[in-house]
């Protein structure tokens, strides 16, 4: 299932149709009912483990105040089934021989989007900050069509305030088209045609004697592609949603375009960092007292949100220290003087904006390379082009 | 982007951009619909 594919498109056209089409009182359990056919139909197993998640949770995180203790037995297991998945994956990614049955498991569809939904709303519920609500909210949250398959992770509380308060609007409709269209032009013309097609093909075409500027350029043709792909995803993902009435979180804001790599990743699948941002870096930070280990582990986990295995923890890692190396650079300019002149100061933020773009693109090498030895091969011929 | 034009030039002519505007991209869309599509690896996640 792809955002281009035409059951895709007509699955959501149906599904808004019907849903404006139908009595006001029917359309919320309309929407959910699509939602589950529409699992049913494409991935049963998702929509088995996605009724277990749904009841359980709602179930068992009933009791207010939910203890602690309780609390933390339901997100293991959430984790324990996420986690068997994507072990499997990057088993099968490396060709592991010792993968044996795991090498067919293929992850359930949108699993990891409404593990962490799950996770949010436990966490959440542990703390006390929801509003009033009943099952029929918690099901519509996790089974929201618009942004079951990639995302965004949009949070449970507007989620519910949208559900109430939504009617059919003039407004939401024209800028939910041109969202979806937006997002189509970024997926279509410019990461399959532009970026893959004319830039890729030219690329091919340079010769042996320039493989440093291929492998460069490589760099940037898969973060140029990853970038119109997931961000006209989730363009078309919100355009859906806004369509039904409801306005999910942004997840994407000029990320190439910022001045380091604490801005970039709060402008980079937003819905997904700003929940590592509450759940772990917060809570580490909030414990131990240190930032950069705070830092370090939240982007370990959010590479490991993508893949359980080596080369995202080695992603991760790369990003976390990155992290901590801005914030140790943040420390020092503070203590020195500051850059008052205009053009030293432009001068200086195209360069942080160049810095940190190269360092985000260097970065993807790391997973989009077949292995690490590969990924370092480019590096290396990247880094020491002359040689 | 409508709102942006009106406030810059009459009406009839943001309208007209407008529509031309939506009318490029959606042809766009369509004919480079049939290239070869990327996998988009995001939803298998």
């Amino acid at each position: 299932m792809s955002a281009t594919s035409i059951d895709w498109l007509l699955w959501m056209a149906g599904t808004v149709a019907l849903y404006w089409l139908a009595p006001a009182r029917w359309r919320d359990g309309l929407l959910i009912a699509l939602s589950a056919l529409f699992m049913a139909v494409y991935d049963p197993l998702s929509a088995v483990i996605l009724a277990v998640f749904t009841t359980a949770t709602y179930w068992l995180a009933r009791p207010e105040p939910l203890p602690g203790r309780r609390t933390i037995l339901i997100g293991s297991a959430i984790v324990a089934v996420l986690a068997f998945f994507k072990v499997a994956a990057g088993l099968r990614h490396e060709g592991a021989d010792e993968a044996g049955f795991l090498a067919d498991v293929a992850i359930p569809l949108g699993l990891s989007y409404y593990a962490f939904r799950c996770l949010h709303y436990l966490i959440e519920r542990y703390k006390g900050t929801l509003p009033a609500h009943g099952f029929a909210d918690f099901v519509a949250y996790l089974c929201f069509l618009p942004t079951f398959i990639a995302g965004p992770i949009h949070r449970f509380p507007a989620h519910v305030r949208d559900r109430h308060a939504k009617e059919w609007s003039a407004s939401n409709l024209s800028e939910g088209m041109e969202r979806i269209l937006y997002g189509y032009v970024r997926i279509v013309v410019l990461g399959n045609y532009l970026v893959m097609g004319v830039f890729g093909g030219w690329i091919a075409t340079l010769g042996p004697d320039q493989a440093a500027l291929a492998a460069y350029l490589t760099m940037l043709r898969n973060g140029f592609n990853l970038y119109c792909q997931f961000g006209g995803y989730s363009d078309v993902a919100i355009g859906f949603a806004l369509l039904l009435g409801y306005r999910v979180m942004e997840n994407f804001h000029w990320p190439f375009l910022k001045k380091n790599i604490s801005e970039f990743w709060r402008s980079w699948h937003i819905s997904l960092t700003s929940w590592v941002r509450e759940y772990v870096y917060m809570v580490v930070f909030a414990t131990l007292r240190r930032p950069a280990l705070a830092a370090l582990s939240s982007m370990i986990v959010l590479g490991l949100w993508h893949e359980i295995s080596f080369r995202y923890v080695v992603w991760g890692a790369y990003h976390g220290a990155g992290i901590v190396v801005w914030q140790a650079v943040q420390r020092l300019r503070r203590r020195g003087p500051e850059v008052t002149n205009v053009w030293a100061r432009r001068a200086l933020d195209a360069g942080s904006i160049l810095l940190t773009f190269h360092f985000v693109m260097f970065g993807f090498a790391l997973v989009h390379e077949p292995d690490l030895g590969a990924a370092m091969r480019a590096w290396g011929l990247v880094l020491f082009w002359w040689l | 982007m409508h709102a942006w034009l009106a406030a810059r030039m009459p009406a009839w002519a943001a309208d007209l951009l407008t529509a031309a505007w939506y009318a490029a991209l959606v042809l766009l869309v369509l004919y480079y619909a049939f290239e070869p599509q990327a996998e988009f690896r995001y939803e298998r996640l």
